[in-house]
């Protein structure tokens, strides 16, 4: 019973450090989708654990909230691209600070 | 196959029964699509064609032209393998792997016949009884976009790519119209078991309260088999489409699965809204038994399945008419209907079903 | 006989689980990402089904895998992502962080759990724990209201997009 917690777990370790570490915004973003990905197995495997059916129902709303945040993510990314040409997160600094 | 078969085996957590007798069934069920009904679908094609057309049809290879596939089949084989310079080589040779498992992954719920007994032991018709049956098969579907996806895209080629991201536009917008007939269906049987749906159909088949979600429906599965009207995926004669990369073996692939599909999509069709394996609108193989004596569910057991499979013959006939009658769909007009026409009327069918059941409860 | 085949068919499922999510992180290519983070949610589907929550995962492959991939997948072919090389030091700083938080929580986990091994097995639930009727009533029972709310949710969204997407002319 403890695998599935710790599966989800990894899983979760897994994209957080994608996050940290990848380049484009795209790839940085399946990552996060990645985290969220093990927050549902941990959600279900809770939910199983102590026979409360609140934490499938979660997950359903946490579903519900990535097909919209990925919509809208990916909306801006094309708008971004369009405008900048790129999507590498080094090259999308015009809301730096300018260094003196 | 091993694949598919462990798939179905995690998605049947009921477990009537065991290992060997699921593999069993599957491998019946796959191979009676793909070693009869894929073939006869190819054959019974060109001779209904032919016959529209006032000719005859292939009728020189074997009686009646009957091994005119087996020669198809054998020509496909031999020949030459190409694959692209720079193409994605994996996703390419996978492009027909993932059109194929979705396809087949959608049989495994489908019942062939009532729950009966068979020397004694339970035999059910199903390979998987999932309690939401429904939605499993509307999931499947959704997952058919990735077949033609990634066949066009890793082709490298511009044109395969546009198919690619034109025909799967086509698919996933029809995937609504189609889970609001399916929803319609669901509302009036009250569980999305298949098998409690055709057994809600023991009074009136759902072909007459949602008679607009029946018309949605089929209209919407033509859509996703990517068959004529909707042909512009495979484009043949004016636009390029998503296989043209595609020789031999793989392009017979997505050939046999586009007709597996089609098969499946009759079964669904037959199983939402005529009744699956009941007899006659209004009157069911228990009211036959009733009258007759006969005993449909012990020693004639196999009756209503074969009446079943009469019912997917004919709706693959539909199928095959209306691909030789009508024109094509250019892509706005396709997107068009999806979208401002079907969904409405998706949506109005929901209503109609509504004021049915509140009718029928006797609230109205 | 069942239950060890059961067992070690869900071992195998998590290490696919666990590896295709790693692919999704070090893939030279996205799509290549992509298409993993895809075998990831079907096989995290199938640990769905055998924690007896069937209508979880099939929402999970029609709304995760089914919807919201493909569109990721449109985005990463009509981009044309490149690309996109580790340097040496990143992948000793990746693998160093990632063993490293591994080994630094999950081991006092498992030894603050290793007692009740015991009590943090399966609870014993009705054969219809999972099942659509179940969630259906507990969803619209309790919580009806946040229901709703993503429907707006959603609505927004879609006009989000359709604005955000509109050619400029």
């Amino acid at each position: 019973m403890n695998l599935y917690l710790v599966t989800g777990f990894v899983v979760f370790l897994i994209g957080a450090v994608g996050v940290l570490f990848r380049k484009d915004a795209i790839s940085l973003f399946m990552c996060v989708e990645v985290m969220l990905n093990g927050i549902n197995i941990t959600l279900v495997a809770f939910s199983r654990m102590w026979g409360d059916m609140q934490g499938q129902l979660a997950v359903l709303f946490v579903i519900g909230v990535a097909a919209a945040e990925a919509a809208i993510g990916l909306a801006l990314m094309l708008q971004i691209f369009k405008h900048k040409g790129s999507i590498q997160l080094n090259e999308l600094t015009d809301l730096r600070e300018m260094r003196d | 196959m091993t694949v598919q078969g462990l798939l179905v085996f995690a998605g049947n957590f009921l477990a009537q029964d065991g290992l060997l007798s699921t593999l069993a069934k599957i491998g019946v069920v796959l191979g009676a699509i793909i070693g009869l009904g894929v073939p006869g679908m190819v054959y019974f094609e060109r001779k209904i064609c032919a016959w529209m057309q006032g000719r005859v049809g292939p009728n020189r290879v074997g009686p009646f032209g009957v091994l005119q596939v087996l020669a198809d089949g054998l020509k496909l084989i031999f020949k030459e393998e190409v694959v692209p310079a720079r193409a994605v080589v994996p996703f390419f040779l996978l492009g027909p792997t993932f059109a194929f498992l979705p396809t087949m992954m959608a049989m495994a719920v489908i019942p062939f016949g009532a729950f009966t007994t068979f020397n004694g032991t339970p035999l059910s018709m199903q390979i998987a009884d999932l309690n939401a049956g429904v939605i499993y098969l509307l999931a499947v579907a959704s997952l058919n976009v990735y077949g033609i996806l990634i066949g066009g895209w890793s082709a490298n080629n511009k044109y395969t790519l546009m198919g690619g991201l034109r025909s799967s536009a086509q698919a996933i917008s029809y995937e609504i119209p189609l889970a609001l007939s399916v929803l319609s269906v669901i509302m009036l049987t009250g569980s999305p078991r298949l098998g409690d749906i055709v057994n809600a159909q023991q009074s009136t088949w759902f072909i007459f309260p949602a008679c607009v979600g029946c018309l949605v429906f089929l209209i919407a599965i033509f859509a996703e088999t990517n068959r004529l009207p909707f042909d512009l995926p495979e484009g043949e004669t004016e636009i390029i489409g998503f296989h043209i990369e595609y020789s031999s073996m793989k392009f017979a692939t997505y050939y046999l699965v586009e007709y597996a599909h089609m098969i499946s999509a009759s079964a669904l069709f037959a199983l939402f809204f005529l009744g699956g394996w009941e007899f006659l609108p209004w009157f069911g193989w228990e009211k036959l038994s009733a009258m007759t004596g006969l005993d449909f569910r012990g020693a004639l057991w196999f009756i209503p399945s074969v009446w079943f499979v009469a019912k997917i013959s004919a709706l693959l006939f539909v199928f095959i008419w209306i691909r030789w009658t009508l024109p094509r769909f250019r892509y706005d007009q396709l997107m068009d209907f999806g979208w401002k026409k079907l969904l409405p009327l998706a949506l109005f069918n929901l209503l109609v079903v509504a004021i049915y059941i509140l009718f029928k409860e006797g609230v109205l | 006989m069942s239950e060890q085949l059961m067992t070690y068919f869900s071992w195998i499922v998590m290490a696919a689980t666990v590896a295709l999510s790693f692919i999704v992180v070090v893939a030279k290519w996205p799509i290549f990402g992509a298409i993993s983070l895809i075998g990831s949610l079907l096989t995290a589907a199938i640990l769905f089904v055998m924690l007896s929550a069937p209508f979880t995962a099939v929402t999970q492959i029609l709304v995760y895998a089914g919807g919201i991939l493909v569109l990721f997948i449109y985005i990463l072919m009509l981009l044309g992502v490149k690309r996109s090389q580790w340097s040496r030091g990143q992948k000793f700083a990746l693998f160093g962080l990632f063993f490293g938080s591994l080994i630094f929580t999950c081991v006092p986990l498992l030894a603050v759990l290793q007692p009740n091994v015991a009590a943090s097995g399966f609870a014993a639930v009705a054969d219809d724990f999972g099942s659509i009727e179940k969630f259906g009533k507990s969803l619209l029972a309790g919580y009806a209201y946040p229901f709703e709310l993503m429907s707006v949710l959603l609505v927004a969204v879609i006009a989000g997009v359709v604005y955000l997407t509109r050619r400029d002319e």
